[in-house]
């Protein structure tokens, strides 16, 4: 038997919300479930990380302006799965991933998915206080599902927040490269639970992740910081995403 | 910092433009404060220029002179040349030593040259001014260039008269004697022809010397203006008495001209001919006018003996002596008019030369007086032609205040300067800083402003 990925115990079951009929060769008609999501909850820490503003303050300014975003976001086709990246590094990826996931998953209407992309930095863990072992990384799911590919998947969900997170544990390897198709096809199956897939993807002009990965994604958001991104860069960043969707851009004040 | 929602709205590229520079303003600010130091530096060590002036006076004094070449313009250019010689500039800078950095003198002379200044001011005042970097030197060289100036001009003034003189005297001299060769050349030649001048042959005596055909002319005309027998009250008007002069006049210069031509000319020529008829037309004339008059013929012998007296007699002679000469030279005749004629043409000639060579001393002695007046006149200060109306003066103040505007100057180039790298540094930094940025560079639109990240776990962030 093989290893549990999770070895805490307290496993919910979600069953997927779009089940698409499967006719196996001998039961025709008969449709078939699609692998479920396993929620393991896990309760947040007491020093929440301060980029958290959505749950550090949420009646702050910053926490009205993701809502803002939120809110914009609607206006603009209301993408479901969305890849927030950035020209170039330390730019605010992260802070607004992580802040829109949770401004969308307050509304308690949508199940919201965040989903670590950065592979050679993954942030989300250390944001939300998930420490190896207490969750189930990503990439470890990902060859799992090489062999497995129905086997459900294992998403960590934050104290009473209707967030759930699909991290990249914090020892991984840097040197690893993200696997494009497995990626990919992991979104496209999460994609059928979730009402929202945030990405908190990894720097266009740094590495091929976003090339990957951008066409299973529905639309990509810039993060830029004022006072430190290049308008040079962001365009060709632009130019190097072309054509997939860019909803615009999130400016960080300097 | 963003602390409110901005709207997207387009801006304008210059106020773009604009803005991004103004993102750069402490680069500006240290930029025009070094501007400002050095221009500070520059106007603290800049030297004030200070001008002193003098007006000078200049009269004509040449009495009477009508001399239409000594303009206001030449004279001006005359004092300018010579208030810029190099000699006089020279002078001046030895006497006050000025600029000892200078080695070369020529060189420093250029440099004085620049700083004096000469203008005529309305013909008959020139102004002279000099800029220099201390009060004190700018008046002592105006005082010097004036003073040099006037006693220069006196002095050249002074010599021409002289020198004016001097000849004068010479010709004077010279002419003098001359007229004295002359006055004894024709009393010599009086002694020897005493009827040069007459056309009697051996006649009686008469009181004066025979005057000629010119002589006889004045004669009848102040004979006649004496009043020869005629009153007052029987002369007629003077329009009248013009009409029968200008008649007369012309029958003398008949004769005059008979006269020149018979001493030529034979009988038989046609212009002797022409001119004996043209005598006799005059003389006719001289006649009908007199008679229209109411003068009536001067007939010599009743006039004379109703006047009685030599006053008839001498008119009657002059008539006679008219009459002779305006008759044809009968053939063959002996020439004794014709040396008569030519020892008056001798004499006139004498008479001519003498009385030219006194005009000519006359002419000499008036301008001798006249050069010896001008002497006079201009060895005496208050009067000669140069003289000092406006002294040169300290200035209090500077000319023109060099200090402010090289301060002005310096402000201006700081600031565009400073603008200038603003600019610049803007360009060349691409940077995003607000939305218009983001939207201008990027292209794409800004869907939010945020908040930069909270500082405490800022370092820590590891986007």
């Amino acid at each position: 038997m093989s290893r549990p990925l999770v070895p805490t115990a307290e496993l919910v079951t979600v069953p997927s919300r779009a089940v698409v009929p499967l006719f196996d060769s001998g039961h025709a008609g008969v449709p078939a479930r699609l692998p479920d999501i396993i929620v393991n909850r896990h309760p947040l820490p007491h020093a929440l990380h301060p980029d958290l503003v959505m749950l550090t303050r949420p009646d702050g300014p910053r926490a009205a302006r993701f809502r803002a975003l939120r809110h914009r976001l609607a206006e603009r086709r209301d993408p479901r799965c969305i890849l927030v990246t950035s020209a170039g590094a330390r730019e605010g990826k992260t802070f607004v991933a992580t802040n829109l996931a949770l401004a969308i998953a307050e509304l308690h209407r949508y199940r919201v998915l965040l989903v670590d992309g950065h592979l050679r930095r993954p942030e989300l863990a250390r944001r939300f206080g998930l420490e190896r072992g207490q969750h189930a990384c990503l990439l470890s799911q990902l060859e799992h599902h090489r062999e497995y590919p129905d086997a459900p998947w294992r998403v960590t969900a934050l104290g009473r927040c209707d967030l759930h997170l699909l991290a990249i544990a914090l020892s991984t390897d840097r040197s690893r490269v993200l696997d494009g198709p497995a990626f990919a096809l992991a979104i496209e199956r999460l994609r059928q639970t979730y009402d929202y897939v945030i990405i908190d993807g990894a720097p266009v002009l740094d590495g091929p992740e976003v090339n990957l990965i951008e066409d299973s994604v529905g639309a990509l958001l810039f993060a830029a910081r004022g006072g430190h991104t290049s308008g040079r860069q962001l365009k060709t960043a632009f130019e190097q995403v072309s054509p997939t969707d860019v909803l615009g851009v999130a400016l960080l004040g300097e | 910092m963003i602390d409110r929602e901005e709207e997207s709205r387009p801006v304008p590229p210059a106020l773009y433009l604009a803005r991004r520079a103004a993102r750069h303003y402490g680069l500006f600010l240290i930029v025009l404060a070094a501007g400002l130091v050095g221009t500070a530096a520059v106007v603290r060590f800049t030297d004030q220029v200070y001008r002193s002036e003098a007006v000078i006076l200049y009269r004509n004094t040449r009495a009477g002179s009508t001399d239409s070449s000594d303009t206001s313009r030449r004279v001006a250019t005359r004092l300018q040349d010579m208030l810029m010689s190099r000699e006089r500039i020279h002078r001046v800078m030895k006497d006050l030593s000025l600029y000892p950095e200078i080695k070369n003198r020529d060189e420093a002379a250029d440099e004085m040259h620049k700083k004096i200044g000469f203008r005529a001011r309305d013909g008959s005042t020139f102004l002279v001014w000099y800029d220099a970097h201390l009060p004190a030197t700018a008046q002592a060289v105006v005082q010097k260039l004036s003073a040099t100036l006037i006693e220069d001009n006196t002095r050249l003034r002074v010599a021409e008269a002289d020198e004016t003189r001097r000849f004068l005297d010479q010709e004077r001299v010279r002419v003098g004697q001359e007229v004295k060769v002359k006055e004894t050349a024709l009393t010599s030649f009086l002694r020897s022809h005493p009827d040069a001048i007459s056309g009697r042959s051996g006649g009686g005596e008469s009181a004066g010397p025979p005057p000629g055909l010119e002589q006889i002319q004045r004669e009848m005309e102040r004979l006649r203006s004496s009043g020869g027998g005629a009153s007052a009250v029987d002369r007629p008007d003077p329009e009248v008495m013009a009409t029968v002069r200008r008649a007369e006049s012309d029958y003398g210069t008949a004769l005059k001209d008979l006269d020149d031509k018979s001493q030529r000319l034979t009988d038989a020529h046609p212009d002797l001919i022409t001119a004996r008829a043209r005598a006799r037309q005059a003389e006719l004339n001289v006649q009908r006018i007199r008679e229209a008059a109411g003068l009536g013929r001067p007939s010599p012998a009743p006039k004379a003996a109703e006047a009685g007296g030599q006053h008839s007699e001498q008119v009657a002679a002059i008539q006679r002596e008219l009459a002779r000469l305006s008759r044809p030279r009968p053939s063959g005749s002996p020439r004794m008019t014709r040396q008569q004629l030519e020892a008056s043409v001798n004499f006139e000639s004498l008479r001519r030369d003498l009385e030219q060579s006194r005009a000519r001393l006359a002419s000499l002695e008036d301008k001798q007086f006249q050069a010896g007046l001008t002497a006079k006149i201009e060895t005496n200060s208050e009067i000669g032609q140069l003289a000092l109306l406006d002294p040169a003066t300290r200035p209090g103040l500077p000319f023109q205040n060099v200090r402010k505007k090289v301060a002005i100057a310096g402000v201006l180039a700081s600031l565009l300067i400073a603008l200038a790298v603003a600019a610049l540094r803007a360009r060349s930094d691409d940077r995003i800083h607000d939305r218009a940025d983001a939207e201008w560079l990027g292209g794409k639109p800004v869907l939010v402003l945020l908040p930069p990240p909270p500082r405490e776990r800022r370092r820590s962030a590891n986007v």
